[in-house]
């Protein structure tokens, strides 16, 4: 690379810096860097045996991977995990390779492109900068991924670090070559990209044939010694974590771990650090994910590719930071026509903002939503009922409906970005409207939250109505005992007992706990959107703005501690809910000693639920005010006077 | 009804209504100062030509007259309203038409219309929204995404969105930046009216001779600070050596200290 390219990488990072700083000179950034460091400090402290900031820690106080979890995942435990992770690593490429999206070629900005391409510096050169370009970004995600990990001792921490920059850097690499690869398919004759394609897809398909007999041996292996009964005790754990360690090593033999190879060699560096390896373990382990680099590199130094024209798409991409509008212009007449809802032009004002934010995900109108949502849970219900698939399948759809009752309102706030989070880059558009800030707050925060509910309320019709069939006899379980008895399990029993001790019958017990689940679902899902629209107010030098969210190995280390500020600021707010639910039990159970009975759930439910949106009322009322004095000058309208 | 100070400084007492009001505005910016004490009245009625060279403050001072970014000092008043006590009946009254045209990419045109229609609580709006994409020729495209749309076009839908309300204040920032030479007459025809109906336009650019053609009154700033104001007549006598036909070019450039030819 030449010492010009050299000086512009050095000295954007350092500009970089420099206006992270500058940005400190604003008090709310600096008082959330300082609570950060504050937290840094805290935990450092704990990595050292003794507080940094002047006071010893009680001795069980932990962060990070407590040492008995270090044992087991460098232990009996290491080769499951390993399989666990390279089988999900195996899944996740073959998608990406297969689904042509986010073409993350060679990142340049657009004023890089038009100031450097002119200029005469050789095409190697170039790329070369364009890779390199992203480590900075790279470097400190892997500094907080190390961090975080907290790895015991100096020659653990460096081997940590090395381990995992080698595996981010080999992801940022092999994101880039497959960018360029895709860019190449574009300019081949067509018969040519279509060899291309069919070579790549008879590799994966290979893979997988490989990947699927391994898995079907490891599950012939598992029903074969699996009746042994697991129990809920320390004995049970070590049963299953024996089991497990047994399992894993025979098919780390077999065709699973031969299929997974690639994978398995990519993050040995990472297991090698963990565990207690020599030098030279290491070094072994580093080896080839180390010539892997220098092979990914060369493959994307000497592309014969025109990276400038997929380079040039992608920095109009990010700079417009929005969904890439080619994907809207395929749309028909028809599909452009449809709306969520209808809206009418008098009445509330936050209900346009909602009907907005909803068509940036999807404009399918509600009713047919509903119509369609309906229609699925009999469709996945009546295989069952007719006996077309065995009746084991409804603990499937019972699971099923409670993941989608449950999870979305913990993450789909950070997936779904249909508000303040895309609206701030079109300040200069929104700022006008006629609306309070605390109305503003509100109505951007209607719009996720309206798309959670729909799927937390499909997870709990899906989770009623299966349950509803198998207390009406809809669906006979103990026909299809088979397996439950070959594992020497009583299938999920247990529910009748619960259902008398609760004092209601089997039939309402399901639905009454639904009832109770949802409002506290909803409320987390309302707290969780609302301090991540506060977070983006506060900081938006800080929060990833848009609906495309970035994704790529350079930020990483950005997106996690983002993360990480939500996790715990959402923990924190879920305490006072889960303290109420929790102080009326031991009330009513231990100190009045009165029996628990389920219509009660629904009301505790509720009891939960409320400080929670108390909390929310209060963070659109603090929303809200920031959002009458923001002054986005720096951060949103930079550059124009 | 309150005068504006230029109408009593000219000696004019009859019946005005002034929409705009704005006084000792200061916008600070980390290290610079981009507005220092600006205070001008826009009466309805009015086009009030806001221009001065890069970086003078003109597109703070629209932001701040839009309530977009809040002033550090002064006061703003937006058809009686006061900008920061009840900014929402402020903005009720007022549209910005920003430089540029930051569309929401997943709606449609015709989206953008029935959005603003319910922002605004406009009645009878299906009708007024078809009126103005026909007179702003994007009636055919009116279920194109703005991503299928030229920059002119985004710029008329900006102005239709604004329109749709009959806002009392309409502030434009380079309204005529990527329109056709029949665009560029249609919309100067546009804020003509928009004023003739009594509402107070402030209209900033750098094409003195659309300020100098549509403009009734122009304000000229430098470093953040007004340089002249007053009708093209009185900024002529106002400026020394200038001669009596001296157009806007000539006046900008002596004004502003930016006429270096010999």
């Amino acid at each position: 690379m030449t010492r010009a390219l050299l000086f512009l990488l050095v000295r954007s990072v350092r500009g970089r810096i420099v206006q992270a700083l500058r940005r400190l000179r604003e008090p709310r950034y600096l008082i959330g860097s300082l609570i950060g460091l504050g937290w840094v400090a805290f935990w450092l402290s704990s990595v050292f045996g003794r507080s940094m900031v002047g006071f010893d820690l009680p001795g069980d106080v932990q962060f990070g991977l407590p040492s008995e979890t270090l044992e087991l995942i460098s232990g009996p435990l290491g080769r499951a995990l390993q399989l666990g992770i390279a089988l999900l690593l195996a899944t996740g490429l073959t998608l990406w390779w297969l689904v042509p999206l986010g073409r993350n070629a060679l990142q340049f900005s657009e004023s890089e492109l038009h100031l450097l391409l002119p200029a005469p510096v050789s095409r190697r050169c170039l790329i070369q900068y364009g890779v390199l370009r992203s480590q900075p970004g790279v470097l400190f995600g892997v500094a907080i991924v190390t961090f975080f990990t907290r790895p015991r001792g100096f020659m653990a921490t460096v081997a940590t670090f090395a381990a995992v920059w080698i595996f981010m850097s080999l992801w940022d690499l092999h994101s880039k070559g497959r960018g360029l690869w895709l860019a190449r398919l574009a300019e081949m004759p067509l018969g040519a990209a279509w060899r291309q394609r069919l070579l790549l897809w008879a590799s994966l398909l290979a893979m997988w044939v490989l990947v699927v007999a391994g898995l079907n041996a490891v599950l012939a292996d598992v029903l074969a010694t699996g009746t042994a009964t697991v129990t809920l005790s320390k004995d049970g754990l070590d049963t299953l974590v024996h089991m497990a360690s047994l399992h894993a090593d025979n098919a780390w033999a077999g065709p699973l771990g031969w299929a997974l190879t690639p994978f398995l060699v990519l993050i040995a560096p990472i297991f090698a650090g963990i565990g207690s390896s020599t030098p030279v373990q290491l070094l072994v382990a580093w080896a080839i994910p180390s010539l892997l680099l220098l092979a990914h590199n060369e493959w994307i130094v000497r592309a014969q590719v025109r990276f400038e024209e997929a380079a040039l798409e992608h920095a109009r991409r990010r700079s417009r930071e929005t969904d890439p509008a080619a994907r809207l212009w395929r749309r028909s007449q028809r599909r452009r026509q449809w709306r969520p809802f209808p809206l009418t032009s008098r009445g509330t004002p936050e209900l346009a903002i909602a009907w907005k934010n909803v068509m940036l995900v999807q404009r399918l109108p509600f009713k047919t939503l509903f119509a369609a949502g309906i229609a699925l849970i009999v469709l996945l219900i009546a295989p069952v009922l007719s006996g077309l698939l065995p009746a084991r399948w409804v603990h499937v759809l019972q699971v099923g409906g409670a993941a989608l009752m449950l999870m979305p309102p913990l993450f789909s706030p950070r997936t779904l970005r249909n508000d303040l989070r895309s609206d701030l880059l079109k300040f200069e558009m929104i700022r006008p409207w006629p609306l309070s800030g605390a109305r503003m707050f509100l109505a951007q925060v209607a719009a996720p939250f309206l798309l959670i509910a729909m799927r937390v309320g499909f997870g709990a019709l899906l989770l009623v109505g299966v349950d509803t069939a198998l207390e009406l006899g809809l669906i006979d379980l103990a026909a299809d005992a088979g397996l439950a008895e070959s594992w020497g399990l009583s299938g999920v029993g247990g529910k009748v007992e619960l259902a008398a001790w609760l004092g209601v019958s089997p039939l309402l017990l399901t639905p009454l706990v639904v009832l109770a689940l949802l409002p506290l679902s909803l409320a987390v899902a309302l707290l969780s959107i609302g301090l991540e629209n506060l977070a983006a107010l506060t900081f938006p030098g800080w929060v990833p703005l848009g609906m495309n969210r970035r994704q790529a190995a350079s930020q990483l280390g950005h997106n996690l501690l983002v993360f990480m500020a939500l996790s715990i600021a959402l923990l924190f707010g879920l305490a006072p809910g889960a303290l109420i639910i929790s102080a009326t039990l031991v009330t009513q159970l231990w100190i009045w000693e009165i029996p628990l009975n389920a219509w009660e759930l629904p009301l505790l439910g509720i009891a939960g639920a409320l400080p929670i949106l108390a909390e929310v009322v209060a963070i659109a009322g603090v929303g809200g005010s920031l959002w009458d004095r923001l002054d986005p000058s720096e951060e949103l309208l930079a550059g124009s006077i | 009804m309150p005068v504006p100070r230029h109408c009593l400084s000219s000696g004019y007492h009859g019946p005005v209504n002034v929409l705009i009001q704005i006084d000792e505005l200061v916008k600070d910016y980390a290290e610079r100062r981009a507005v220092d004490g600006l205070s001008v009245d826009v009466a309805g009625g009015e086009i009030l030509g806001l221009v001065g060279p890069n970086g003078a403050g003109k597109t703070t001072t629209l932001r701040c007259l839009a309530g977009i970014v809040p002033p550090t000092s002064g006061r703003i008043r937006i058809a009686g309203h006061d900008l920061s006590e009840e900014p929402v009946q402020a903005r009720r009254k007022l549209a910005f038409v920003p430089d540029e045209p930051h569309l929401f990419d997943h709606l449609t045109v015709a989206d953008h219309l029935e959005l603003f229609a319910r922002l605004y609580n406009v009645a009878e709006s299906a009708l007024l929204a078809e009126q103005l994409l026909r007179d702003n020729e994007l009636w055919d495209r009116r279920h194109a995404f703005p991503g299928e749309l030229s920059r002119g076009m985004k710029q008329k839908l900006l102005l239709s969105c604004a329109l749709l309300h009959s806002p009392k204040v309409l502030i434009l920032d380079e309204p005529l930046t990527g329109l056709d030479p029949s665009a560029m007459r249609r919309t100067k025809r546009t804020i003509s009216a928009t004023a003739a109906a009594g509402a107070a336009v402030v209209v900033s650019s750098h094409m003195l001779h659309l300020v100098e053609e549509i403009c009734g009154r122009i304000l000229i700033i430098n470093n953040g600070r007004r340089t002249v104001a007053g009708t093209l007549d009185e900024i002529r006598a106002a400026v020394p050596d200038l001669s009596g036909n001296a157009g806007l070019e000539e006046i900008f450039l002596r004004a502003t200290g930016l006429d270096d030819e010999p």
